[in-house]
């Protein structure tokens, strides 16, 4: 992969187009590609998932394949509170007799779907067609349609094959389990469970099961009002289905071992960083919540992304990041807007390259950063010139295409002046597991970009 | 509801305070809608009492509670709001009838009331939801939902009020609908002021979720003009409700294909220029749209404007702690919006009535909203306590009763006058802290007393100091926590000795500068009392274990102090019944005691040896009730007055003896702390002394040699333990007055005051802190293992020993008594000052602050913060912005999180700079003249 390089070029962009009011409903939530990277499949706020399918293997492009209404809106009588249909997150599970399965959440309950193409047929032929026939044709001649339904003529009515439709059909719903909102799901290695993670804790699943889970994490205080961190992000480890790492507000990674205990809150390994005071800011209790967290592919490294940094873990290492990268120096003196309008508290993600060497998050203006081989792993190979692509998943993606080179659109994004638009925020996105292609959810568009 | 007919029988008294009680129970539940907010919108008590105003059932309800408040002890100042509330329960009595008829006939009571209204529909809403219940609401609203959604479109002129409270008060709010402005006004205002809190719109859940999106919709800080208001609100909430239906009948919005259905890779160039333009600008714009109407600049602006006003212009740590509680103060008194009418006055001169203006409204409840912060308001008001008793010091004391007065009643909504005192209580807090560190320093903190306390006197004109002190003195048992007391405490105050004897004590304690430090002891020790009063109120286990901590006699005397407080009331229940009967008790009750402890001294001893095994105090107690076949309340009834400054009153009422009986009793700590000797009314003084020191003569000095086996008269007079108090009570009754131990006794208190005083203070401070922290905290008892409680073996004998201690002596004890209280250590801090929990979310200890609320520990971020410093300006709006971000229920649970967490950082800092300032000034105090500066704080203060 990392010899495609990473010249990475605007490739497609699904939805609206024209500056048209974008409903609530639109915006995208959730991205994920299928561990083929064939398929892909988006959430929003209005409960849908949206699937695509690889089109065309030269160019990374895809093609719009089904939506479906993953959650629709509720209301908790019990505890007055209105749920949302926003889909959270969504997991793709290994594939079985041509059917693709998924795991979808909102605030409250996962679903697991099957997405399968189905056949529809339609009786073509029947016996009482033919008797119609026979009656029009009789009764044009001279006698009683009765006479037509012969033991003779009596036949299995033929099926023909009508049309192809891609179904998805809720298999099974996983609901009840959790008082809070649900923040994370990753299916483990075994693809036979899961876990399910929401703010104060971490409940596991088998994917048969619908109906019974396991805590396996609960950091709820006693005394709610002591509550001073909450979960943020949780995932499987790739390869260990035993290994299971959450992140916290505190600014802390956890890796957990199911095999020590039922409950895995206690002995963890602390991935957790001597903070430099320099470094950090007077929002620092805020800006140091970890908003995501996700295992490289091979399992070896862990990136995790604060409001102000990326940071890259190795698993083997608790005391220090091997790496940290600063995503937006030029936030750091506009924190107070950023507290003022809420931007502070903006969820980014972040994403492993599949080939685990590479890096990608968010930001704003949406922009978003691809950082090269920051993982020095063995096969480690020059840099491409720059540590840091910078990338706008906008309209002007269609122009820079043919105009300038990645670096030079890199310094352009770059520089974001005075004008720092905060709802345009890139906060999801997938890395393609096996090529250099990011598809980046900006606001209610996919962004589909390539390096191919 | 709380209170029915079968009550009756009670007395009065006792109703009162229960209901009192009830206030602030729900006063409570109503700030605790926060983090735990799920949990908590399930409370039974809430769900369904508080849903919807029930008619009749509400109004006799509150008939039935404005004679309780009325009778309760608060007489003196009964003010408009009282009559408010009467008014209120009237016409929501005649309101409720009148909608009641409009049920079936809405439209006509609709037009009828909708006259001046600028829309039917408004009206009809409102009246029918006085009479309806929540379902008819439901309906009512869905009903008129396309219209117009009346929660988010009051009328103009219940802006200020908001939809929620519009709504349930709508009774009234309707009625008034008809008069003038400046009518309608104040009869919401009443309203709101009198409400009771388990009534209050704010406790229905969804009412509160309304009225809190409602407020930060109608947060146009700067407008003043209600139509700009409406028009920008209505266009909000117009556009809000559009979202809502859609996102309701979303479905059918999000069953409409996905607009993802088409992609492009390249744009034709039509659409790259139409593309280019600004997209998604304009497509992000409604969907994450203007929440937030409140900038930084805005808040900072009012922040800044209120500051002035308040005279506080520094940017030191002091002004920026106190400043921080304008804002604070701001956010919560904001609450009783309305309730302008009792202070019309005084409106221009505090800030926070700036918001009630500007129609500026802020949710109910504080906006830190970890219950611990209920502590907040109990600290609070022992805060408060402790202004009081520091600008008695300096000014002798104008306190305007009637706003002690409201908070109690009616805390949660009467608050404009608490914005005052709390101000005050600002004051206080930093004071205490300063004269904790002994350090007179504060001059700026004198300063701004003066300025207050002047304010004060202008405000209050009308009130006597006299009444004033004695409220004051009442108030702090009160504010001490317990409700009950606090209501039956004013009454007792009355007494016109009590008075006396406060004013005396000031005056004396005025003229000498080596007693403003003692006096500032005293401040602090009173504070601290309070605050063991509200600890002990919450568990007696509590208790127990803080007397374990400190040695016997020490022990002996917290444990007075604690059964006292636990039993005061009941105390006071009898004083009130019984009145001058009381003094009778007391005096039966002594000489039983008497008897009892006339068994021998030893018996004492041997109590207290007893004690030293950890025996729980209380065991002690109810050994000696048994024994002398007394009550509590007895036992307590002493004690209390020996915490001297909350219940001198008492004390003087029943009568010099009991006093005197008391003081003895009462362990030295009341002498020592107070001075009494000194402070105390000359006469009165005399005679305690004389008869306590004949007893003392006699038993004293043996109890002490057995006890502690020193040899000191001085020592054994000054530390001579309980058992030697109850004797000398004993004796007291005996009435055998021996003038030459008299004389001693007076020389020996006069020498011995700073030495006693100090060690009492610790003491005192150190048992405060162990409670405190699992009060605040976990339910813990704790003791041992507070960091506190090791110093007070230590400081014990120090305590001991005869010579006095000069002043430094003083200082370093009290330093050491503050760092106990205050772990972190006078310097910068640094990472490893903070303390890592081993586990998530694992109880935390608070500890004091200068805030008067306990604080949670030192988080990371704070030390980080320390080198992040913003123009403090800037920090205070960031401050007071957070409280308006948590004050939204629908923040997802981190962002509560870190909100709260980022505030108590930001707390913490400010406490810590705080202290590292008074640190240095301390030093500088050493250098030049700290007393100079004090005693001429007080003296520039002349006092009422």
């Amino acid at each position: 992969m990392s010899q495609h390089g990473f010249d990475f070029k605007f490739s497609q962009c699904f939805g609206d187009k024209a500056d048209i009011v974008v409903t609530e409903a639109d915006i995208i939530t959730a991205s994920e590609f299928d561990h083929t990277g064939d398929y892909l499949a988006t959430g929003d706020r209005g409960g849908r998932v949206v699937l695509f399918e690889r089109n065309n293997t030269k160019h990374c492009e895809y093609k719009f394949l089904t939506e479906f209404q993953s959650h629709d809106a509720e209301f908790d009588y019990l505890k007055s509170l209105e749920i949302e249909e926003k889909i959270n997150q969504i997991k793709w599970c290994r594939p079985t007799n041509q059917s693709h399965f998924l795991l979808s959440t909102n605030d409250k309950t996962i679903k697991l779907w099957k997405i399968y193409e189905k056949n529809i047929k339609l009786v073509s032929d029947n016996n009482l067609s033919e008797g119609n026939k026979d009656y029009h044709r009789r009764s044009a001649g001279n006698g009683s349609a009765r006479a037509v339904l012969s033991l003779q003529t009596l036949k299995l009515p033929k099926l023909s094959l009508h049309d192809r439709i891609i179904a998805a059909a809720p298999k099974k719903i996983y609901s009840n389990a959790h008082t809070y909102h649900i923040n994370s799901i990753s299916l483990n290695s075994d693809q036979e469970t899961f876990i399910s993670s929401d703010d104060l804790r971490i409940n596991l699943w088998n994917l048969d099961i619908p109906d019974e889970s396991f805590n396996i994490v609960d950091i709820k205080p006693a005394n709610m009002e002591e509550l001073t961190e909450v979960i943020t992000s949780a995932e499987f480890h790739p390869q260990q289905c035993n290994a299971f790492m959450y992140s916290s507000s505190k600014g802390t990674i956890k890796l957990c071992d199911m095999r020590q205990n039922a409950l895995c809150d206690y002995r963890a390994k602390v991935f957790e960083e001597y903070l430099d005071p320099i470094s950090h800011n007077f929002f620092t209790e805020i800006t140091s919540s970890i908003s995501d967290v996700k295992f490289s592919p091979d399992g070896r490294y862990i990136a995790s992304r604060d409001y102000l940094t990326v940071k890259i873990w190795d698993i083997n290492m608790d005391n220090k990041p091997l790496k940290t990268i600063n995503i937006h120096e030029q936030l750091e003196e506009r924190l107070n807007d950023t507290y003022e309008n809420d931007a502070i508290f903006d969820k980014f993600e972040v994403a492993f390259s599949g080939d685990s060497s590479s890096v990608m998050t968010g930001s704003y203006n949406n922009n978003f950063m691809i950082y090269p081989n920051v993982v020095k792993t063995g096969d480690y190979q020059a840099p491409t010139g720059m540590d840091e692509i910078v990338l706008q998943a906008d309209k002007t993606a269609f122009k820079s295409k043919r105009l300038s080179s990645l670096q030079q659109q890199s310094a352009r994004n770059k520089e974001w002046g005075d004008e720092i638009d905060f709802k345009k925020s890139i906060l999801h996105f997938s890395w393609h597991p096996r090529e250099n292609s990011v598809a980046i959810a900006a606001t209610n568009n996919l962004f589909i970009f390539s390096a191919l | 509801m709380p209170m029915s007919k079968r009550d009756k029988r009670k007395s009065e008294v006792l109703i009162a305070a229960q209901s009192l009680d009830q206030e602030v129970k729900h006063v409570k539940n109503l700030k605790r809608l926060s983090i735990g907010s799920m949990d908590l919108l399930m409370d039974p008590e809430l769900e369904y009492r508080v849903s919807s105003r029930q008619g009749t059932g509400t109004a006799t309800d509150q008939d039935t509670g404005t004679p309780y408040i009325a009778t309760s002890s608060i007489k003196t100042e009964t003010t408009k709001s009282e009559q408010g509330e009467q008014e209120y329960g009237n016409d929501d009595n005649q309101e409720t009838q009148l909608s009641h008829s409009s049920l079936s006939e809405d439209d006509t009571t609709t037009a009828g009331a909708a006259v001046e209204e600028e829309d039917d529909s408004y009206s009809f809403t409102d009246d029918s939801m006085d009479v309806t219940n929540a379902e008819y609401l439901d309906k009512d609203a869905q009903a008129n939902m396309i219209n117009n959604n009346y929660r988010h479109e009051p009328l103009p002129r219940r802006r200020v009020l908001s939809g929620s409270i519009s709504r349930s008060i709508s009774g009234t709010s309707s009625t008034s609908d008809g008069n003038d402005e400046s009518k309608h006004n104040e009869s919401l205002g009443q309203n709101l002021l009198w409400v009771r809190a388990d009534q209050h719109p704010n406790v229905k859940p969804e009412n509160y979720l309304e009225l809190v999106q409602n407020t930060l919709e109608n947060m146009n800080l700067g407008g003043r003009s209600p139509t700009a208001n409406e028009t920008q609100a209505q266009s909000l909430s117009g556009l809000k409700t559009l979202r809502k239906r859609s996102m309701q009948s979303g479905n059918s919005l999000a069953r409409r294909p996905s607009r993802l259905r088409t992609s492009y890779t390249e744009l034709s160039e039509d659409d790259e220029d139409k593309g280019m333009t600004d997209q998604p600008l304009a497509a992000a714009a409604p969907t994450m749209s203007s929440r937030r109407t409140v900038s930084l600049k805005d808040i900072t602006e009012e922040l800044t404007k209120l500051s002035n006003q308040a005279g506080l212009t520094d940017t030191d740590a002091v002004t920026l702690a106190r400043t921080l509680w304008v804002a604070d103060e701001s956010t919560t008194d904001s609450t009783g919006q309305g309730l302008s009418n009792n202070l019309a006055d005084e409106e221009e001169e505090f800030a926070s009535t700036m918001f009630t203006k500007s129609g500026f409204t802020v949710p109910a409840r504080h906006s830190l909203r970890r219950s611990k912060f209920n502590t907040y308001r109990i600290q609070s008001s022992s805060s408060k306590e402790e202004r009081i008793i520091e600008t008695r010091s300096p000014s002798g004391s104008n306190n305007s009763p009637n706003s002690i007065i409201g908070l109690y009643n009616d805390e949660p909504f009467n608050e404009k006058k608490p914005i005052v005192q709390e101000f005050f209580s600002t004051l206080p807090a930093s004071d205490d802290f300063e004269s904790e560190s002994s350090t007179e320093d504060a001059e700026s903190s004198a300063d701004f007393s003066n300025e207050v306390s002047s304010e004060l006197e202008t405000t209050d004109k009308q009130r006597i100091n006299e009444t004033s002190k004695s409220w004051r003195w009442s108030q702090s048992p009160t504010t001490s926590n317990d409700y009950q007391q606090a209501q039956y405490v004013p009454k007792e105050n009355i007494a016109p000795l009590k008075i006396n004897h406060s004013r005396n004590r000031h005056n004396i304690a005025a003229t000498n500068s080596e007693r403003n430090t003692s006096e500032t002891s005293i401040n602090t020790t009173g504070s601290a009392a309070t605050v063991v009063t509200q600890t002990s109120i919450d568990t007696s286990s509590k208790e127990t274990s803080n007397t374990q901590e400190i040695k016997p006699e020490k022990r002996r005397s917290a444990s007075m102090n604690l059964d006292h407080d636990t039993t005061s009331i009941e105390v006071n229940d009898k004083k009130l019944k019984k009145g001058n009967h009381g003094q009778n008790k007391f005096m039966k009750f002594f000489k039983k005691r008497s008897s009892s402890a006339s068994s021998g001294g030893k018996i004492f001893k041997e109590s207290t040896t007893e004690n030293l095994p950890s025996m729980p105090i209380e065991r002690e107690l109810k050994k000696k009730q048994s024994g002398s076949g007394l009550s509590n309340k007895f036992w307590i009834s002493p004690k209390k007055q020996s915490k001297s400054e909350s219940g001198k009153e008492e004390q003087l009422k029943h009568k010099d003896r009991i006093k005197f009986e008391y003081e003895k009793e009462k362990k030295q700590k009341e002498k020592r702390t107070k001075k009494k000797p000194s402070l105390q009314p000359a006469v009165t003084v005399v005679k305690s002394n004389r008869q306590v020191s004949g007893e003392l003569g006699t038993v004293n000095y043996y109890a002490d040699d057995k006890t502690k086996g020193n040899t000191h008269n001085q020592q054994s007079s000054s530390s001579f333990s309980k058992s030697n108090s109850n004797r000398t009570s004993d004796y007291e009754e005996d009435d055998v007055e021996v003038t030459e131990f008299s004389v001693h006794e007076d020389s020996f208190t006069s020498v011995h005051s700073n030495s006693s005083v100090n060690t009492f203070k610790d003491a005192i401070l150190q048992t405060d802190h162990s409670q405190d922290s699992p009060y605040s905290g976990t339910s813990s008892t704790s003791s041992p293992s507070s960091p506190a409680s090791p110093p007070a073996p230590m400081q014990i004998p120090s305590a001991s020993t005869p010579p006095p201690p000069t002043q430094q002596q003083e200082q370093e004890q009290a330093q050491g008594t503050l760092e106990n209280q205050y772990p972190l250590p006078p310097r910068k801090l640094t990472f490893a000052d903070v303390l890592k929990p081993d586990r998530p979310n694992s109880p935390m200890k608070f500890t004091d602050s200068a805030f008067g609320f306990p604080l949670p520990p030192l988080t990371i971020s704070t030390v980080i913060m320390f080198d992040h410093r913003l123009p403090i300006h800037v920090e205070r709006a960031i401050y007071r912005l957070s409280h308006l971000k948590l004050s939204d229920p629908k923040r997802v649970l981190r962002q509560q999180v870190l909100l709260s967490n980022f505030m108590y950082a930001y707390l913490n800092l400010v406490n810590h700079s705080l202290y590292l300032q008074q640190i240095e000034e301390e030093h500088m105090g050493n250098n030049g003249s700290m007393n100079m500066g004090n005693s001429n704080a007080l003296i520039d203060i002349p006092d009422m």
